[in-house]
């Protein structure tokens, strides 16, 4: 009794009675149910389980609220009836006076699982291993070498041919193409999730022949000619329509089987190892940003006689040539500026005669295995004249910026340098990317140097390469870093350059035509180039839902029972395929966002480049800078709100007409309802995007979880955990006792390979365990180092983003609408504020909701301290 | 039982720090390990904890009884250590001597148990000892600070002190203690020795030069018990977790009659393992410098 009253009296000390009453209940209650007492021996996982706390995670025991009580009921039914033991293990010990509580429960729990067992056990493995080998086994394409003869070839060609334009044109009534697509469906469903290639060509296959029957019908069935307006808008659409299917089907064939090329070896003798010249062009670029890539270049693993490097300065500063002459480094200028970036490397390449040529931007910084990584090919292949490796950035490009996604999901970037340029080494068709490749000068001299004809010089360089007959390899290992644009207005600048440079090339050297490539490589090129005009088709797929809503225009002339039958198979299986070739690399809808927000603006630029192809100059995309404060890009999402404003309209026009319009017109109305909906989402999403997040730090932070180690002025040495750096400072989270205040100096050592070296910093913060450094430059011999333990490390990219997460186009989804819904509330923000508490009421209520739905139970970390 | 040897190249180096340091970060890993003082300079108690007046030790034990056990005392901490014994230093060649013949007979009851660590702090000077200590123990860890005395201290090294644990089938390895990378002097000299020894003759890990290790010895506790944020738990962690690695690998068994044996020829890998550290040296044989390339 006397403890009751201790505790008693401690309790009141904090709360009212009331609550103090209700605290002491608890407690008892805790011990009575599950028993934490005796548990001594039990690890820290198993007491937190004894805990009323880890069983009720959204309950702040604290500060009960009537409503908790509510949340605990729910809780407790949930994890009864629906929370799988085998989800939590290990097991909960049961306590007896818990045991007689839930006797009647267990009891319909136990029936319920004994089927489940039965089911689980016996009938559901028999099946789905029965489905699984089935699959393994088709999956397994080596199975089918014994298939790969020649007559063998033609004949499977010849009925595969005859199967698919019957399964193309083939007219059904509804119910028949429902079921033939609903077996397809099911097919694709199920071998979705086989890690097979053959799972993945079926998949294609799937894909491939949907989309084609749903294009045939299409082009036979659906478009009206009797209303010449409505023929004309028909036509669009289906012009339209067909431009996504040709994206589609070679977007299929370039990734079909991507490579994935490994490191070759260099041979053990260096004195064999070629000499190679290094290239880093500037031309507006401040000093701070060249310099550790200068730097780093200088420190990369090679011979030094066969390393050189040259700094190419289009903008004839006299600060770059003083740093070049300190350093070391040959500075090369040149009179004019002609041709840009193009004539800048062209010039150098005149003036230097090393065996390959590499290409750094002048933000890249390369690591330290960058040479060693990339040379080895161009031995073991005397044809090869380019190996390219991915463009990495470890600042956020404004979609991971102002979506704050960054490193959580794949930029936009990525399906490039992931997955395409891969699949295009497949076809011996990756092409060269500006920077962070190697060229052979040979090869590049006989297309006389870098390409000027064009705003994008190195796909073009690469393409005249490959009609020539040389090779390109790409290694898919990120050994080199920059700085992503800034700002969404410059990022869009830069794809506007991309976007024109390559409907540039499709006319100016249309891959598909000339001398020189294989079939793989034209598709690769033509795809990529095709890719950049996707502007129009996109605005066209954003209005086309309009054309019924707001004019009433029949643009899909068909029942729309039928345009769902077979436009949805094809959409479904677009995205599943895509899902499942891409979605490491590019999560579904995330796609659609990322080219909304891009279509308006190449749009122009690429229909004047496809018929004027000469005009335009070459701008360079500024990187590095500041945005003091977030605000909203107007300017750049103004084309998107007129279109979200059409949407608007237009959804409005389509609720009027499902109250006002014929009965019959109801299936086409919702579809079109349905359409404009998820355009307005994307729409949201691509507003939601302008909105700039400030970014107040000059030097980029990467952040990594690395064990340092550092000693104090009094020579006291710890250990501490490195959390980020940049080339300015550092972050450590020290151990707490440690005592080190705000402007003393300690000493960080990190490895630069093998050996261990000492960087002087500054303490600039203390907030707890985390402590900030500003490092104090010492002399370029340490600066080299310094960049050699951190940007340069040989692994400083790899495992940037977990990518062991299996991508789900429905998630993807939510995550979308999401944004989308961002997108209108900053808005709503702006243009009518009125409408602000709508969606606060929204948001409010579903936080309410969510706090009062059963919460998982989690383990949580216990930091000491 | 497996026994380690630790042995300062040159005086100074920190030989009696590490066996104390080790010994606790052994045991804290859960590897039952006494620490032995070899070293009639008796020091490696103090490191535990152990009154400057305790003259106790196993150079003390007296013939009748000859139990080890007597003279096994556990730090504060719980981590077992055996001093080696106050003896007036005109003593110290008689004690040597007589301990060196009792060794084995005195250890017995310890060597015995399978599944423990010994590690054994070796002086230099005291030859009979070092050499039962060569023959006994499966690895000899050569302390070496990088400093400017170092290089001829790894010539003699290389000449003599490695050429007898080599004949005496104990893998001889160097590490490197008290190193300092923000020292210039330190930094390159780690540099130029390490470039001189070939990698499996050294110890892969490090320890840093720590003003928390002479602190912990002034309040006679290992750097664990008193700071232990400190980076030296972590090389000594690192170190203890390298041993049982390199003990388990070709060629070593926790078997206490093999230990005991002497002649440890009879253990079928020995020989091999032993020669195959001999031809890590370029040049080994025939010239004198076999751990300088």
């Amino acid at each position: 009794m006397s403890l009751i009253r201790q505790q008693w009296v401690e309790q009141r000390r904090a709360y009212t009675r009331v609550h103090s009453a209700l605290q002491i209940a608890l407690l008892y209650l805790e011990v009575l149910i599950l028993n934490p007492g005796e548990n001594k021996h039990l690890n820290r996982q198993q007491k937190q389980r004894t805990s009323l706390r880890f069983w009720f995670p959204h309950v702040n025991f604290n500060r009960l609220n009537p409503l908790d009580f509510v949340r605990i009921v729910l809780q407790v039914l949930w994890l009864i009836f629906f929370q799988q033991e085998s989800d939590m293990e290990p097991k909960k010990r049961k306590s007896p006076t818990k045991t007689v509580l839930t006797f009647p429960l267990r009891v319909i729990k136990g029936t319920n699982k004994k089927v489940r067992a039965v089911f689980n056990q016996h009938i559901q493995p028999r099946y789905s291993g029965l489905a699984l080998k089935t699959i393994m086994g088709f999956g397994e394409v080596t199975h089918y070498a014994w298939l790969n003869t020649a007559t063998f070839r033609i004949l499977l060609t010849i009925a595969a041919s005859v199967l698919v334009a019957f399964t193309i044109s083939l007219p059904m009534d509804s119910s028949s193409q429902a079921v033939m697509l609903l077996l397809f469906w099911g097919t694709a469903l199920w071998v979705r999730d086989v890690n097979k290639r053959g799972a993945l060509l079926l998949m294609v296959v799937l894909s491939v022949l949907v989309s084609t029957r749903y294009l045939y019908w299409r082009v036979t069935q659906t478009i009206n000619w009797d209303v010449p307006a409505d023929t004309f808008l028909s036509l669009l659409l289906l012009t339209a329509e067909i431009y996504a299917w040709t994206i589609l089907v070679l977007g299929y064939v370039q990734t079909i089987w991507p490579l994935e090329r490994k490191v070759a070896r260099l041979p053990d003798d260096i004195s064999t190892w070629p000499s190679v010249d290094v290239f880093i062009p500037t031309y507006n670029e401040p000093l701070h940003v060249v310099r550790p890539t200068i730097l780093a270049a200088l420190a990369m693993d090679w011979p030094e006689d066969k390393l050189n490097v040259y700094l190419l300065d289009d903008g004839k500063r006299d600060e770059f040539s003083d740093f070049a002459e300190k350093i070391g480094v040959p500075y090369i200028t040149r009179v004019d500026n002609s041709h840009a970036k193009a004539g800048n490397l062209n010039h150098a390449l005149k003036k230097t005669s090393g065996d390959y040529i590499t290409i750094f931007d002048c933000d890249h910084i390369p690591t330290r295995s960058f040479l060693q990584l990339t040379m080895g090919w161009f031995l073991h292949d005397p044809k090869l004249a380019l190996v390219q490796t991915p463009h990495h950035f470890f600042s956020p490009d404004p979609f991971e910026k102002n979506l704050t996604m960054f490193r959580s999901k794949p930029n936009e970037g990525e399906l490039f340098y992931g997955l395409i340029q891969d699949g295009n080494d497949m076809w011996n068709a990756s092409f060269f990317c500006g920077s962070c490749a190697v060229l052979k000068r040979g090869p590049l001299e006989e297309v006389g140097g870098i390409a000027v004809e064009t705003v994008t010089e190195d796909a073009h360089t690469a393409l005249k390469m490959h009609r020539l007959g040389y090779n390109s390899a790409y290694l898919n290992i990120p050994q080199a870093a920059g700085l992503a644009t800034e700002s969404l207005s410059a990022h869009i600048g830069q794809r506007i350059r991309w976007a024109r440079g390559m409907a540039q090339i499709f006319r100016l050297d249309n891959p598909l035509r000339g001398k020189g490539l294989n079939l793989g490589q034209r598709i690769c090129y033509a795809n990529a180039m095709l890719y950049f005009l996707n502007g129009i088709p996109r605005i066209i797929f954003m209005m086309a839902p309009l054309a019924f809503l707001l004019l009433h225009s029949y643009i899909v002339f068909a029942p729309a029972i039928m345009i769902a039958l077979y436009a949805l198979p094809h959409i479904v299986h677009s995205y599943l395929t895509n899902s499942r070739t891409q979605g490491q690399y590019r999560h579904s809808f995330w796609a659609e966002m990322y080219e909304t927000v891009l279509a308006w603006y190449i749009l122009r630029p690429t229909t004047v480049a496809l018929f004027f192809p000469k005009l335009g100059k070459f701008n360079v995309t500024a990187k590095g800078g500041l945005n003091e404060k977030t605000h909203y890009d107007w300017e750049v999402s103004k084309p998107y709100l007129i279109l979200v404003l059409l949407c608007v309209i237009g959804f409005s026009f389509g609720i009027w007409r499902l109250f006002t319009g014929p009965t019959d017109e109801y299936l086409t109305v919702a579809l079109n309802l349905i359409w404009v909906t998820y355009n307005l989402i994307i729409l949201g999403g691509a507003v939601a995007v302008a909105e700039e997040a400030k970014q107040v730090r000059a030097a980029h932070r990467i952040a990594v979880n690395r064990p340092v180690t550092f000693i104090t002025a009094s020579e006291h040495v710890f250990s501490a955990e490195l959390v980020d750096y940049s080339d300015q400072g550092a972050g450590l989270r020290i151990p707490h006792d440690c005592q080190i205040e705000r402007g003393d100096i300690i000493r960080v050592f990190m490895f630069d390979g093998g050996s261990e070296r000492s960087f002087e910093c500054s303490v600039v913060s203390r907030r707890g365990e985390l402590l900030g450094l500003r490092f104090i430059p010492a002399n370029i011999e340490t600066d080299q180092a310094l960049l050699r333990a951190t940007f340069s490390r040989a692994d400083a990219w790899v495992g940037w983003r977990p990518v062991d997460v299996a991508e789900r186009p429905l998630s993807s989804f939510q995550e979308v609408i999401a944004i989308g819904i961002r997108g209108y509330k900053r808005m709503a923000m702006q243009f009518a504020p009125i409408l602000l508490p709508v969606f606060e009421f929204f948001e409010g209520g579903w936080r309410f909701i969510r706090s009062i739905l059963p919460t998982m139970p989690v383990h949580k970390e216990e930091h000491n301290g | 039982m497996n026994i380690i040897g630790v042995e300062s190249v040159v005086g100074g180096s920190g030989g009696t720090s590490v066996v104390a340091e080790y010994a606790a970060a052994l045991n804290d890993m859960g590897l039952r390990t006494i620490a032995l003082d070899l070293n009639p300079e008796n020091q490696l108690g103090l490191h535990f904890g152990l009154s400057l007046s305790e003259s106790a030790g196993v150079s003390q034990i007296d013939q009748a009884s000859s139990n080890i056990l007597d003279v096994l005392f556990e730090s504060v901490d719980g981590y077992p250590f055996i001093p080696f014994g106050y003896v007036p230093e005109v003593e110290w060649p008689v004690a040597i001597e007589t301990l060196a013949e009792r060794l084995s007979s005195l250890l017995k009851p310890i060597l015995s148990t399978p599944d423990r660590v010994m590690v054994i702090d070796v002086s230099r000077s005291a030859f009979p000892l070092r050499d039962w200590v060569y023959r006994h123990a499966d690895v000899m860890l050569n302390v070496i600070q990088p400093e400017p005395r170092a290089m001829p201290a790894l010539i003699r090294y290389s000449e003599h002190q490695r050429r007898l644990q080599v004949a005496a089938n104990c893998r001889s390895l160097v590490m490197f203690n008290a190193v300092a990378p923000h020292l210039d002097l330190s930094r390159d000299t780690l540099e130029l020795l390490r470039s001189q020894i070939t990698a499996d003759a050294q110890c892969p890990i490090l320890i840093h030069r720590d003003q928390h290790i002479p602190e912990a010895f002034a309040s006679q506790k290992p750097v664990r018990s008193l700071t232990a944020s400190a980076q030296s738990n972590r090389d000594f962690d690192a170190l203890a977790l390298w041993t049982v690695s390199y003990l388990n690998s070709d060629g070593f068994s926790a078997d206490a009659e093999d230990a005991l044996s002497g002649a440890k020829g009879s253990f079928p890998t020995a020989e091999g393992s032993s020669q195959k550290a001999e031809g890590s040296f370029p040049g080994a044989e025939g010239s004198n410098n076999g751990a300088i390339k």
